[in-house]
């Protein structure tokens, strides 16, 4: 016991030595840039990069919620009058503050409804085969992706299907549906707008003549080929799964009895509500309404007809994500405002000509480059890193920002090891914890496999880009 | 009973929720769609002027209960990129947001916009052929840039879809006879030919405040498709007392160094239209600023500018035809269409501006008339004296 409160003791002074090294790190770095620009930009230019560099900071080790870093960068910018409010807090008034909005009001009743629990209820009572499972499991969390928008919250939505479906001696199995969790959940977020927050901070971040285009048809259209091949590569993986694993058993009947709370009336509105949704989205060059207000006022519908209460609304919203994206889309903005996109652009000469040169190899050295940097940090951050760095340098190139910037979000949000994504970490903290059997190689091996796919599939992609004269 | 009432409730509800999102769709129909098409983007003062002259138009339109108006605008950022490849996806984003916005009236500003959006969307008169017209459109938005690619390279072989809207255009230099706007029924707009008069007076004044000979004009630009027709246009003004030089179209800065050498050595005072497209050494655009400023340095008789930025890129005086005119009477054209005018007006522009920089006009000892400072002064382009520019200018590191 007291070897316990003494190793306990050790790692929370770990804990307490890595933070105080952090916040360290957040007023050094910062003050170290300041000394190397002071003399090359203009004080605003350069108290705006040290403050970024020190959010930043924070952002990488986890300081604080993510959402603070971004709203104190904003807040400090207004008090020392670097960036006007308007351009600070545009992102709070932005089309894709309102959209996320909307969006994660829909997904919170979605959370709401029985339908999974229907499903696991379904796969239970059939005595389900390890294939159907499988099946089940990743169609959960891509048909997700169409409608939640946050990975970590797909994959807690489908989480309850994959647990009663470990087994405790079949580490092989359990691997497998644990990789079906994770990737089903996450291998398509960047293909379908909807899918993931950031894709809604690359949509912030480009300028409106080029958003308008990647609405949520437009941006399908434009990752359709990426798509194709991610999917494409995901089912082939999936079958030799199956195939190897296809004698596994069933859940046993003892397990059956499942209690489903159905509000059948909520579940067919929910359906009612993304059906009318996806009909708006095709008929939108009739109607002409811009897709954030109608997810608004599907949002709005929400609550005429009490589809949610205050306080499921207070426990289902993802808040600090809507005040995240809403801090970071003003970054483009306000870079531009003080001339310094132009400035970053600037700092990557040698990009340039290996761009004109050969466009493959400049895609292969953005991906190296997102690689290396994702080993360290975080995806959102890099992903707000890089996409200010990017985005400009784009226009420089003469390629559409979105390719670059969707390039960049398809690498950043690949994985290998648990550390560098939420949804895997949290996936193995809970087999973990649940001492469930699986093979840490396996899920490492299949993560390099889906790892080079996203490459493959941006690859591929240029080919489509080109035909759709986006480079 | 109770259920009763909480259907009834939802009953209501929805009913609401019917009539409003019919009086939004209603609404949004009514609303009248105008795309706004600048060939350049918005980091030229000349873009912005024009966009002022639209947010007048608009004001005005609105203020005398004009329709209610849905107005984008798409900047295609041309002078940036100029090349090939990019032009052709600058048009092919603007025919995404055609096809997908379906605007009433397109407003293009500046010649590039008039071949690569323009010209797809005309209702031509049944002689006019269009395969012909295609082609040359082709050969002259490639020229100089890259070889004459195939016709459907920039879309030129595919005509918009009908309806068609109506075209206004605005910013064009020379005939719009090229992009086949005479042959068709929906074009109007307006030209932003040079105020040859207000030049000539201009010229007449700066040769008299000048203390050598003056053999005569030459106009410099760069090698753009635009310069190209402006060097066209030069040539077929009368420009009397003047002997006008054949123009020059410089592509390097190497090419524009010798045009400016060329005039020094014939006593030709040179005029300068355009200039964001000459490259460098190392194929690189070189900054307006830094061949202004060269230029200004350089050139041993007085240099006049045809540009709104010319003063504030480094030059020493200017005269131009102002943007806001450009945009306010495009607007007006777009709506007079929208109310259904049956008329499609060509109209020319009216109004110039003058721009001067005092420092180098003492710099050069020139005593000119008065009034082009009070005017310039006025419209807020005059650059006053700068002690710091006569520092910079002689190369004097005090």
């Amino acid at each position: 016991m007291s070897d316990t409160n003494h190793s306990l003791g050790m790692q929370s002074t770990g804990y307490a030595f890595r933070d105080f090294v952090a916040w360290s790190l957040v007023g050094l770095l910062p003050w170290l840039l300041y000394l190397q620009l002071a003399h090359v930009l203009p004080l605003h230019q350069t108290e705006f990069l040290c403050f970024a560099l020190a959010a930043i900071v924070m952002w990488i080790f986890r300081l604080t919620p993510d959402f603070v870093p971004g709203l104190a960068l904003l807040l400090i910018v207004v008090l020392l009058g670097i960036v006007p409010r308007e351009i600070a807090f545009s992102g709070f008034y932005s089309q894709v503050f309102f959209l996320i909005f909307g969006i994660f009001v829909l997904a919170a009743l979605l959370a709401e409804t029985s339908w999974l629990n229907k499903l696991e209820a379904v796969l239970v009572r059939k005595n389900a085969s390890f294939p159907t499972r499988l099946l089940a499991v990743v169609a959960s969390g891509v048909l997700l992706t169409l409608v939640v928008p946050s990975p970590l919250g797909r994959a807690s939505m489908v989480q309850p299907l994959v647990h009663r479906f470990f087994r405790a001696n079949r580490a092989g199995n359990n691997s497998f549906l644990a990789l079906a969790h994770i990737h089903g959940a996450t291998l398509l977020s960047t293909i379908i707008l909807t899918g993931n927050p950031l894709n809604f901070v690359l949509l912030g971040m480009l300028d409106d003549q080029t958003s308008n285009r990647y609405q949520w048809l437009g941006w399908l259209q434009a990752a359709s080929v990426a798509g194709l091949v991610i999917a494409v590569g995901f089912a082939a993986a999936l079958f030799v799964f199956a195939v190897k694993r296809g004698a596994g058993t069933g859940a046993q009947a003892a397990d059956a009895a499942i209690d489903v709370q159905a509000n059948p009336m909520r579940d067919w509105a929910t359906l009612g509500l993304y059906a009318f949704l996806l009909v708006a989205i095709l008929t939108r060059p009739i109607h002409q309404v811009p897709l954030e207000w109608i997810v608004l006022s599907l949002a709005m519908a929400v609550f005429f007809f009490s589809g949610l209460t205050l306080s499921n609304l207070r426990s289902r919203f993802d808040w600090p994500t809507l005040i995240f994206v809403a801090t970071v889309v003003a970054w483009g903005p306000m870079l531009d405002h003080l001339g310094l996109s132009q400035w970053l652009a600037d700092q990557m000469p040698i990009l340039v000509p290996v761009f004109e040169r050969n466009l493959y190899l400049g895609f292969a050295i953005t991906m190296a480059g997102v690689f290396v940097i994702r080993l360290a940090v975080p995806g959102a951050p890099a992903f707000i890193i890089l996409a200010s760095a990017l985005l400009p340098f784009a226009e420089t190139i003469g390629i559409s920002p979105w390719v670059l910037g969707f390039t960049i979000l398809t690498v950043s949000e690949g994985f290998i090891w648990p550390y560098q994504h939420g949804v895997f970490s949290q996936n193995v903290t809970t087999l973990d914890a649940e001492r469930t059997a699986y093979r840490m190689s396996s899920l490492i091996i299949i993560n390099i496999f889906f790892y080079l796919l996203r490459c493959g599939a941006v690859f591929l992609s240029i080919p489509f880009w080109k035909a759709l004269n986006l480079i | 009973m109770k259920q009763f009432f909480a259907v009834a409730k939802y009953v209501v509800i929805a009913a609401l929720l019917v009539v409003v999102g019919r009086l939004v769709l209603t609404q949004n129909n009514e609303q009248a769609k105008i795309l706004v098409v600048h060939s350049y983007n918005n980091d030229l003062a000349w873009v912005n002027d024009v966009e002022g002259g639209i947010r007048r138009a608009i004001g005005a339109g609105q203020a005398s209960d004009g329709p209610r108006l849905n107005v984008r605008t798409h900047y295609m950022n041309l002078r940036n990129h100029p090349d090939c490849n990019f032009y052709k996806n600058a048009a092919a984003e603007v025919r995404f947001t055609l096809d997908d916005w379906k605007p009433e009236v397109i407003i293009l500003v500046d010649d590039l916009a008039q071949a690569l959006v323009g010209f797809n969307h005309l209702i031509l008169d049944e002689p006019a052929d269009r395969y012909a017209l295609a082609q040359d459109l082709n050969d002259w938005i490639s020229g100089g840039r890259c070889a004459t690619p195939a016709l459907d390279f920039f879309g030129l072989d595919d005509p918009g879809d009908t309806p068609l809207p109506e075209l206004v255009f605005a910013g064009v230099n020379g005939s719009v006879a090229h992009y086949g706007y005479d042959q068709a029924s929906n074009v109007s707009g307006i030209f932003e030919r040079k105020n040859y008069a207000a030049l000539i007076e201009t010229l007449i004044a700066l040769e008299q405040a000048y203390p050598g000979d003056v053999a005569g004009i030459m106009m410099l630009n760069d090698a753009s498709p635009t310069a190209i027709t402006e060097n066209q246009n030069y040539r077929a003004e009368d420009w009397s007392p003047f002997v006008a030089e054949p123009p020059v179209n410089a592509a390097s800065i190497a090419e524009w160094e010798d045009a400016v050498a060329l005039a020094n050595e014939r006593d030709l005072m040179l005029l300068i239209a355009n200039y964001q497209n000459v490259s460098d050494a190392n194929g690189q655009p070189v900054a307006a600023e830094d061949l202004i400023a060269w230029t200004e340095l350089n050139a041993k008789l007085p240099v006049l500018g045809v540009n709104t930025r010319f003063v504030a890129d480094g030059g020493m005086m200017t005269v131009a035809i102002a943007g806001s005119e450009q945009g306010e009477v495009a607007m007006e054209l777009a709506l007079a269409a929208l109310n259904g005018a049956t008329v499609r007006p060509q109209r020319e522009a009216k109004q110039f501006l003058i721009g001067m920089n005092q420092s180098l006009v003492r710099k050069r000892g020139l005593i000119l008339p008065a009034i082009y400072e009070a005017f310039s002064r006025e419209i807020g382009s005059f650059v006053p004296v700068v002690a710091q520019l006569y520092v910079v200018q002689d190369g004097d590191s005090e």
